[in-house]
């Protein structure tokens, strides 16, 4: 790939920079322009996404692209200890690999795992053979199918979905390109066809904050999830960082016919930091897909799945949780393109807001002609906790096929009077009361997780909230169980 | 099923016919000269022409939107006449006895002769043709109960001082892309003042026609209903089968003081075009309604007609204890689009409003519900539920939901749903082992979809809208 493949009429010139935020121009100018040269190239002559795109009227692309342009001044320490690693992103199953600023961090990460290093022995015993899980770089070496750049490693050994190119880049597509331009080392999970893989999981890409606690740091890190036919793996995936900056990530996931996979995104950056993430995901026939996304930390962030239904009887299950303070700004956007007969989705998004924190969703679900059979159904419910709080919805539906099923709910709202009322009738304080809510609110999304480590990412959000109202759900739950042995 | 879809599309539009009506025409284009033109020709004071010159300098500057979900060929704005009016025959009439016959029969045929209306059904009708309005009915009887009914062109003549007081107050002339088109070149329209604790003795309404060829309609209708008052009031439009498209912008502006209400319901029958899509009407309408406290405004829509519909009549609920209403039938054949819905915007303090959408999809046609339900933060206790749903009839056709709701205020409840899905097989095998034609099971369907809307209409209007639906929906069962 170089930029020859470029249409000539493509201006590299300043001229064509007009469209272009200063910020990116810095950063293009500030990095290696040879490294990624069709991304650069595509960037000058594409820019980041319009504001006034639909996709993208309620992400706040001004405080993003303002971050951005902090980006170049800062470097990151790429220093942390274990015990940070622990508390930051938790310990969810035997493996977990960590990247640091998009490179791998064969110290932190824990192998136990993997099946090279078999014989390590780990309580859960070692990944299956054939499984590989790691850094693409290493992988690709390893299997001789290494390549100039990230995407030839990427196309050569999983072929050319794993890749963001010039002819995949769609013209909102800016952030995944810009990702793509960084050339970091993406992270894989790969299982054959057939594999079961018992135990999760865990990549961990991690920020270091910068040295000089008012500079920013930038960071684009990618992970690669190929589950094969038949195949079947949990992955957990997180986000989180130690100063404020930028992470941009970029997840692609391709799900085989019949294969299984729950994926579980939790974004837990720094309260200063800025997070956009697009994951695109490829559901073969007859895959099955459990997805949650959890965004809790980072104050503005952008979280966007795209689901492509593009086998006969494809399931996608989905559900999320942002539970904000503060003046977070946290943007969710979902496509799910039901390309397919047979197929069935389901959507379960869900936020807590509080302060003068405001929560986005979309939900595009699209219906292609012919794809008779389907199942949609999509539900987003706001609980709004402050009187400054915002909420925006945005729940759609686009079929052009007519045997189909869709129906979609959303509602904004405060907790509900009469059940508010029954508890306090019973007794319970008014405080006690609305954080039984809150947790019943949030549990309906966090009780489905596993392992259970996972529901705890949640208690240090809950506890961010209007102290005098919300307890944690961890103390709701003691104090259910007090009251059931003081009853007993 | 394919059979019964290839009956649809055969039928006739019926009031497809061209009345042979002497037309007074303007040279095409779109210019200042156009503007004055229109402005002289109906004898306009100074401050009315400006107002129509500062529309046209602003529209000049805009460009044409793009994100509704409906396609068509570039229209070309000075390719176009913007005014044409059915020649006077001598002094203008004075009386209805005195309206040219030819135009009298052309409401005959539409089923609304003026005459008949006068006597029986006691409702009072302005009647416009092309731009023009015609024949104004029941004056006197109004003007006892102090109610002003007139066409906007006398209302400019007769009572400036409240159109100039009213005139863009809810849709002003920079407020977007058509409704600056249409501030510029509009041409006649209603307008109706009812004033403070008078109950409308009677039900208005506008009857609609474009007859003229390549001329666009662009009429304004300003409805006041003073503090107290009530009005209840009726549109109906029609045009001839044409192959060219022509277009409709109108602006529709209803001001509800405190304690008032005002319910404005559509029966919109334009001509969609032929079975191929060629001809047919661009319906791109602004209609919005500002509520006083406690006062009440209800839309109430049944759009069959139109090559393409795009219009959201929209409540912005300013006073305390305001209500809203949207209740909307959109039915698409062949290959009309559609994309219509609503805005409700909260501002006062336990404002309340009701959306039930339902739409109906056939043939190739597009058919989609666009809203918006914003909650200021001022509105405290503001509440808003939200219906709409989709009939898929046949496999090609598209039925879309694009709601937004940006709520700012935490003791907001809003609640939305949706559903999209096709006539149910247990349904129509339930009808049909009871005896009952396939074509009379779907109808029955179809009209207990639409129930909930058919009942917020007049009842003359009801019975109208559910003979519309039979006659638009003729063969579609499947």
């Amino acid at each position: 790939m170089s930029s020859d493949t470029v249409a000539p009429e493509v201006p590299t010139g300043s001229e064509e920079g007009q469209g272009v935020p200063a910020a990116l121009e810095a950063l293009l100018a500030a990095g290696d322009r040879s490294a990624g040269a069709w991304a650069t190239e595509w960037l000058a002559h594409n820019g980041l996404p319009d504001p006034t795109a639909e996709m993208w009227r309620y992400t706040p692309l001004d405080s993003i692209v303002a971050e951005l342009g902090r980006t170049t001044t800062g470097d990151p320490t790429g220093e942390v200890e274990m015990a940070d690693l622990d508390r930051l992103a938790g310990r969810h199953g035997s493996t977990r690999i960590v990247f640091v600023d998009g490179r791998y961090s064969s110290q932190l990460s824990d192998e136990t795992g993997r099946s090279d290093s078999a014989g390590a022995g780990s309580a859960t015993g070692p990944l299956p053979p054939g499984v590989r899980v790691g850094p693409l770089g290493a992988i690709a070496s390893a299997e001789g199918a290494g390549g100039e750049t990230t995407s030839d490693a990427a196309t050569a050994l999983l072929g050319t979905w794993a890749a963001t190119t010039a002819e995949s880049a769609g013209a909102d597509d800016g952030f995944s390109v810009l990702n793509a331009a960084a050339r970091n080392e993406a992270a894989v999970v790969s299982v054959p066809a057939g594999v079961a893989v018992g135990s999760p999981v865990h990549i961990v890409h991690l920020r270091t904050g910068s040295a000089e606690p008012s500079a920013a740091t930038l960071s684009q890190p990618a992970t690669i999830l190929d589950i094969g036919a038949g195949a079947s793996a949990q992955v957990i995936e997180s986000h989180v960082s130690t100063g404020p900056g930028v992470t941009n990530a970029v997840t692609r996931v391709r799900v085989g016919p019949d294969a299984h996979l729950t994926h579980v995104r939790v974004q837990d950056e720094h309260a200063e930091a800025v997070h956009v993430g697009e994951t695109v995901i490829d559901l073969q026939r007859g895959a099955h897909l459990e997805s949650a996304s959890l965004s809790i930390g980072a104050q503005v962030a952008r979280n966007g799945l795209s689901v492509g239904l593009n086998g006969e009887s494809a399931v996608a299950k989905l559900s999320g949780l942002s539970i904000l303070s503060g003046s977070q700004r946290h943007d969710t956007v979902l496509s799910i393109d039901h390309d397919s007969t047979d197929c069935r989705s389901e959507q379960d998004f869900r936020s807590v807001v509080d302060d003068r924190a405001r929560s986005s969703f979309c939900g595009h679900v699209r219906v292609a002609h012919g794809a008779d059979g389907t199942d949609a159904s999509q539900s987003n419910r706001n609980l709004l906790l402050s009187r400054t709080a915002q909420v925006d919805t945005r729940p759609w539906l686009e079929i052009l096929a007519d045997d189909v099923k869709c129906n979609h709910g959303a509602t904004v709202g405060q907790l509900d009077d009469e059940a508010l009322f029954y508890l306090r009738s019973r007794g319970v304080p008014v405080a006690r009361a609305t954080s039984m809510l809150v947790a019943a609110f949030v549990a309906e999304i966090t009780e489905r997780l596993e392992p259970e480590s996972l529901r705890h990412a949640f208690d240090d959000a809950i506890r961010r909230l209007d102290p005098d109202v919300v307890l944690t759900t961890a103390a709701v739950r003691s104090d259910a169980a007090d009251t059931e042995e003081a009853g007993s | 099923m394919v059979d019964t879809i290839d009956t649809l599309v055969e039928r006739e539009y019926a009031f497809g016919f061209h009345s042979d009506i002497d037309t007074e025409i303007a040279p095409k284009g779109l210019n200042e000269d156009t503007v004055r033109l229109i402005s002289a020709k109906k004898n306009e004071p100074e401050w009315m022409l400006e107002w129509r010159l500062g529309a046209l300098r602003h529209f000049l500057t805009l460009t044409e939107p793009t994100w509704p979900r409906v396609s068509y060929p570039p229209i070309d704005y000075q390719d176009m006449h913007y005014w044409a009016a059915p020649k006077p025959k001598g002094p203008s009439p004075t009386s209805l006895d005195e309206v040219d016959p030819e135009i009298r029969e052309t409401f005959d045929k539409l089923g609304i002769s003026l005459d008949e209306q006068k006597r029986l059904s006691g409702v009072a009708v302005d009647a416009i043709i092309d731009s023009v309005s015609v024949a104004t009915t029941f004056k006197a009887t109004l003007a006892e109960a102090g109610v002003i009914f007139c066409s906007f062109s006398e209302a400019v003549q007769d009572h400036p001082e409240l159109v100039q007081k009213y005139l863009g107050s809810v849709v002003g002339p920079r407020d977007n892309y058509f409704a600056a088109l249409n501030s510029a070149v509009f041409s006649d329209g209603s307008f109706c003042f009812v004033p403070a604790g008078v109950r409308c003795p009677m039900e208005l309404s506008t009857y609609f026609r474009i007859n003229a060829e390549n001329t666009g309609q662009f009429e304004r209708t300003l409805i006041v209903a003073e503090e107290g008052a009530s009005v209840s009031y009726l549109e109906g439009c029609t045009a001839p089968m044409r192959d060219e498209n022509q277009l409709h912008a109108a602006v529709v502006e209803l001001v509800a003081l405190d304690d008032s209400s005002i319910k404005y319901s559509t029966v919109q029958n334009w001509y969609p075009g032929d079975k191929n899509g060629k001809g047919g009407i661009y319906n791109f309408v602004t209609k919005r309604g500002r509520a006083g406290n406690r006062a009440k405004i209800s839309w109430t829509q049944v759009e069959t007609g139109s090559a393409i519909t795009w219009k959201y009549p929209s409540v912005i609920l300013q006073g305390d204890d305001s209500v809203g209403e949207f209740y909307s039938v959109a039915v698409t054949t062949n290959h009309q689009q559609a994309d219509t819905g609503t805005k409700m915007i909260h501002i006062g303090r336990n404002s309340r409003s009701t959306i039930v959408s339902k739409g109906v999809s056939a043939g190739v046609a597009q058919n989609s519900y666009r809203g918006l339900v914003k909650v200021l933060r001022s509105a405290e206790g503001a509440r808003n539920h939200t219906q709409c749903d989709s009939l898929l009839m046949g496999p090609d056709c598209g039925a879309h939901t694009f709601p937004y709701v940006e709520v700012r205020n935490d003791t907001a409840q809003i609640e939305h749903e949706a559903s999209t899905t096709k006539i149910g097989e247990d349904q129509l095998f339930y009808c049909r082992q009871r005896g009952l034609s396939e074509e009379d099971a779907t109808n029955m369907i179809v009209n207990g979809f639409c129930r909930e809307v058919f009942d917020e209409l007049p009842m003359e209007y009801a019975v109208e809208a559910q003979a519309l639906m039979r006659l638009t929906l003729e063969g579609a069962v499947g």
